[in-house]
């Protein structure tokens, strides 16, 4: 097919960003605390949210530097974005999470890396910020219940992270672990489900450049709702895989149980690509509603980024490691 | 009593106006554009429950009206029953519409692939059978068969019980109670059922109110 290594191509947020990058050196000085530029940059079109107790008041502007991906799709705007959210630890209501979550305590918040590695790792949420590159990746969010939306992401590439705390040669998955805090998040008192939430990732997976823990969105930091204060979040991969509120990392040997796999193994594997030719018991994978824009459009191998990561599961049946 | 002391036509018209309450918000909720980012999953959901609200109230007024004594309540039964019909009409349209632009061989093929659509789609079949031959028209023509064919809105309600319960990830806390209370109003007829047996046969609860 082709010969050029994947390594050398560029990858799509870096190409289709590269002519806002006076504008993302602004952002990144203003989150730096140098905010003067900041202030001179044009707010993005968002209008007032419609519950002032959603939205929490802060000096950093919603700004993303561009309005679609790659593709041509519509960014969701902030507003939208932290309206409506599928977090069961809040509500099972996707409209009631913002207002459920609002007083989440997301600092101070330490993350814990351990597990198989050389050299475990405890930092506060704050920290990430400083220690790695934080950049604006532009990705579709793809939800196994059928909708989807394109997300102007900031954080850095988890490989960083990993590379640092340096896994040991028995490590082989990455297993991700949600704060558990029952008077914080009342939907952790569910007979129904197993909490803390659970998630995982094949190492090589992990180690994918499209692979980030987010902090932010529109460059400002995340909101409570959409996984504050550290997410992770695997484009590929239908966006329950994407944890919120990570408290935990760990390098583990064996393949993590996540929640849905345990709460249904034979509707939710592992795996869990964005797949529209592996039907769902319960949702059609085949197409999906893109919110913001309202059209329903077919969904993509991987999500659209099969150039990206299909080597990862070469010679694999993706129809049985679903 | 004080039920009985009120005119059929009264009660007749707050019931229509209560039924009518879920859809005067939806419409309302449509005008205002307050159907949240999913306008499809909320009109869904929306028309689903209302749908199930109605059958259980459907499904509550034979065993209300015998436990409380109250024939009067038999009046509400047919018109509860043709809410539920509406409801679940509003419902499927909305899916076959909005979710696959109106394309039924997509719909049905979506529908025949998934156990919880298939479930709502024969539960929504004998509602349309039964809605059909609500009439007094249908009723003096299909003779005793008629009693016979309207008791398939039990098995419609055990359906439709498990398509709410199914309809999510999980189930939800609203529709293992909608389950709940179905299984509990299922299981009454099936005590009167045991009952009646022992009784005269002269006891008319299980027709339709003639008043």
């Amino acid at each position: 097919m082709q010969n050029i290594p994947s390594s050398e191509i560029t990858p799509p947020h870096i190409y289709f960003t590269r002519r806002e990058i006076l504008r993302k050196v602004a952002m990144l000085s203003a989150s730096a605390g140098v905010g003067m530029l900041a202030a001179c940059l044009p707010r993005s079109s968002q209008t007032a949210s419609p519950d002032p107790t959603v939205s929490v008041a802060s000096e950093q502007p919603a700004v993303a530097s561009t309005s679609t991906d790659e593709l041509g799709g519509l960014l969701i705007s902030f507003d939208d974005k932290n309206a409506y959210n599928n977090y069961y630890e809040f509500s099972l209501d996707k409209r009631r999470v913002a207002r459920e979550s609002k007083d989440l305590k997301t600092s101070p918040w330490v993350v814990s890396i351990g597990g198989l590695v050389n050299h475990p790792l405890q930092l506060d949420a704050e920290e990430f910020k400083q220690r790695y590159p934080v950049e604006e990746r532009i990705y579709r969010e793809r939800c196994v219940e059928g909708y989807s939306m394109v997300v102007p992401w900031n954080g850095f590439q988890l490989s960083h992270l990993l590379k640092e705390v340096e896994p040991t040669a028995d490590a082989k998955f990455v297993r991700f672990e949600t704060l558990f805090d029952p008077d914080q998040m009342p939907g952790q008192r569910s007979p129904m489900f197993d909490f803390p939430y659970v998630e995982g990732l094949r190492l090589d997976e992990a180690m994918h450049p499209l692979t980030i823990l987010a902090t932010g969105l529109y460059g400002k930091d995340l909101l409570p709702q959409t996984g504050a204060p550290l997410r992770l979040v695997v484009p590929w991969k239908y966006a329950f895989k994407s944890i919120k509120a990570i408290v935990k990392i760990d390098l583990v040997a064996e393949m993590p149980t996540s929640l849905w796999m345990r709460a249904a193994p034979d509707e939710y594997g592992f795996y869990a690509n964005v797949n529209p030719n592996v039907p769902h018991p319960r949702w059609s994978q085949e197409t999906e509603l893109r919110l913001g824009e309202g059209e329903r459009r077919p969904t993509m191998l991987f999500n659209g980024y099969e150039e990206e990561v299909a080597s990862l599961y070469t010679g694999m049946d993706l129809t049985k490691w679903y | 009593m004080v039920l009985n002391r009120v005119p059929k036509q009264v009660r007749l018209i707050t019931l229509h106006l209560t039924a009518l309450l879920p859809l005067a918000w939806l419409v309302w909720d449509v005008l205002t554009g307050n159907l949240s980012l999913n306008p499809y999953e909320n009109l869904i959901r929306r028309t689903g429950q209302a749908a199930v609200l109605a059958l259980i109230f459907t499904l509550s007024c034979t065993p209300l009206s015998r436990w409380l004594n109250k024939p009067s309540i038999l009046v509400f039964r047919k018109p509860l029953g043709l809410y539920t019909f509406f409801y679940a009409l509003l419902h499927i349209s909305i899916f076959v519409v909005m979710g696959f632009e109106a394309n039924l061989v997509t719909a049905t093929r979506e529908i025949l692939a998934r156990t919880n659509l298939t479930l709502g789609l024969v539960a929504f079949l004998i509602l349309l059978i039964l809605a059909a031959t609500s009439n007094r028209a249908s009723q003096k023509r299909l003779t005793k068969y008629w009693k016979n064919l309207h008791r398939f809105i039990y098995p419609a309600a055990l359906l439709i019980g498990g398509h709410y319960l199914l309809a999510r990830k999980a189930p939800t806390p609203a529709s293992l109670l909608a389950a709940a209370v179905i299984a509990v109003l299922l299981l009454a007829r099936l005590i009167g059922m045991s009952r009646l047996q022992n009784r005269p046969p002269h006891t008319n609860a299980e027709n339709l109110s003639q008043d």
